[in-house]
Order: structure tokens, then sequence, then C-alpha cells
């Protein structure tokens, strides 16, 4: 297995995302469901068979946490979907998981075999795992936050109560992704906490989401500012994920560089 | 390649505490992730 075959995984699964989608809207429940939960398991399956013939967790490169962003998408979408019945979820879900494999598919950065020693740990999957679903969830929260804003809908309810959840259930794992590399980081470096880049964007992430769901709980806010607060700190999360690769005081320093 | 090896031996009396901040903390993330909905009517006060 690989990044070769990705392709035609790829195209089985976005056709059962859509045709899940498309279910959706015309409130074909059954049919939503089982086309998107056979196009998680197809896509799933790719990265399971990556994850044997690489004999490593498929979690250390940027193109392979792409791939679990693309299956993290849907799920969350039909999570989402199996508890509010939103019929947009799917179709936001399935453009952006198509998004993260196009990536995949047409910039796919390839690297060697073997994993270092300092990730071969059984930390390591849930670490990244973890983080990967609270980015997925929190990625619908921006979309669905930039929806409101164009559509002029920022006092709508039902938008305001789907946003929190989303951001509940998105800072849950993101603190339990935080902790687990707390907990790694003093088993394999000897601290669980160093300032290190990375660690450093991950706390501004971890406020800054913070921050929006303090900031919705004031009796006199602005649901605009919320919204924005939202976009915001999505940017910030793009940071820790890739960003802070290009800044200089990460250059070589950061202990979450691996690409060397 | 590096041409040395360093070895640490880190003294920590607080770890236990730490450890206990630390599964308080991720104990509070679960109950977020259950418990955390926000329900249709369920509103904060003033917030009409």
């Amino acid at each position: 297995m690989s990044w070769e075959e990705l392709i035609y995984f790829a195209i089985i699964s976005v056709l059962l995302w859509a045709v899940g989608a498309w279910a959706a809207w015309r409130d074909k429940v059954v049919v939503a469901y089982t086309s998107t939960v056979i196009g998680l398991i197809v896509f799933f399956s790719y990265i399971i068979m990556m994850w044997i013939s690489l004999e490593r967790p498929p979690l250390r490169t940027m193109g392979e946490t792409r791939l679990w962003y693309s299956f993290f998408l849907p799920l969350a979408g039909i999570i989402v979907y199996s508890r509010w019945k939103y019929k947009w979820i799917l179709s936001f879900s399935t453009v952006l998981a198509l998004v993260f494999i196009c990536v995949n598919l047409f910039k796919p950065e390839i690297h060697s075999k073997t994993l270092m020693p300092a990730l071969q740990s059984p930390w390591f999957a849930p670490h990244v795992i973890v983080y990967m679903f609270a980015y997925a969830v929190l990625g619908a929260s921006t979309v669905m936050a930039g929806f409101l804003l164009i559509r002029g809908q920022e006092k709508e309810d039902r938008g305001q109560e789907i946003l929190d959840n989303l951001v509940y259930v998105g800072l849950a794992f993101m603190t339990i992704g935080m902790l687990f590399g707390a907990l790694w980081a003093k088993e394999a470096w000897g601290h669980y906490w160093s300032w290190d880049p990375k660690e450093t964007w991950a706390a501004i992430t971890w406020f800054a989401y913070l921050i929006y769901i303090h900031y919705r709980q004031l009796p006199k806010h602005h649901p605009r500012l919320a919204l924005w607060l939202l976009i915001f700190s999505f940017i910030l999360l793009q940071m820790c994920w890739w960003g802070i690769n290009y800044l200089p005081s990460a250059q070589g320093s950061s202990v979450h560089t691996y690409s060397t | 390649m590096s041409q040395t090896s360093i070895l640490e031996l880190v003294s920590d009396p607080w770890l236990p505490l730490v450890y206990t901040g630390i599964y308080m903390m991720l104990a509070g993330a679960v109950c977020m992730f259950v418990f955390g909905k926000r329900r249709k009517g369920v509103r904060s006060k003033g917030e009409m």
C-alpha cells in the first residue's frame, strides 16, 4: 500500500460521502447514515493498510495527519448529524474532507519508513489522533461561523447553539490531547511542559477557545464579535498546526519538528 | 549525528501533585464532552 493507491480509495469514499450528503438534504436518513459510514470504512481501511505497510502509525508527516483529518471530518459530521439532524452538516464535512484529500493527492509528503526514537511510544497515536479530531471539529465550527457571518444570521439561536456545542467538543478533545502530550513529554523528555514553540502555540490556541466559551457566557456579549473570535482562534490553530514550521524562532529549535 | 550523549537525572518532589492536577483536568475535559452540551431553551441570565 502506498500513496499511489490513495486516489482509488479517495474517489470511492468521497462519492459515498457525497451520496450521504445528498441523502441528508432529501431527508433520506438511513441512506445518509449508511453511505457516510461505508465511505468512512473505505477510507479508514486505506489508513490501516498504510499503517501496516509503513510498520508505524501514519501520523508523522503533514501528509499523514491530513489523512486523519479527511477521515475525522465526515466522522464529526455524522456524529453532529445524528445528534442534531442538520441537513447541511454532511455537505460541509464532505467538501472539507475533499479539500484535504486533494491537497494530499497533489502535494503528498512522502517520508522514510522508520519512526524516530522519540515517536516510538504508545502515547503517539492517542496524542495525535485526539488532536486531529479536535482540529476537525473546530474546523467545522469555523466554517459554520463564517456561514453565519456571511448570511447575517449571527443572532440566530440555533446557529449559536451548534457553534457552542462544536467548540465544547473541540476544546474537550484539545485539552485531552494536550494533557496526553504533557504525560508523554514527562516520560520522554523529563518535563511535561518546556515552552517549545509548538507547545506555546498550543497554549495560545487553547486559551483562545477558552476565551470564546467564557465570552459567550457574558450576559451582554456581541454575537458578531464572538463569531470573529472563533475565526481568529482557528487562524491561531493553523499557526500551531503548521504555521510554526515557517517561523524563524522555531527553525531547528522545536522539539516538535520531525521533518529532518 | 551528535557526538555526545547527555544523561539527565530529574528530581521532582511536586510530581504527585502535578499528576493529580493533570488527571483532574482530564476528568474535566471528559465531563465537558459528555455533559457540556448546550440545550435548547437553556440560556444564561440576561441573554434574551
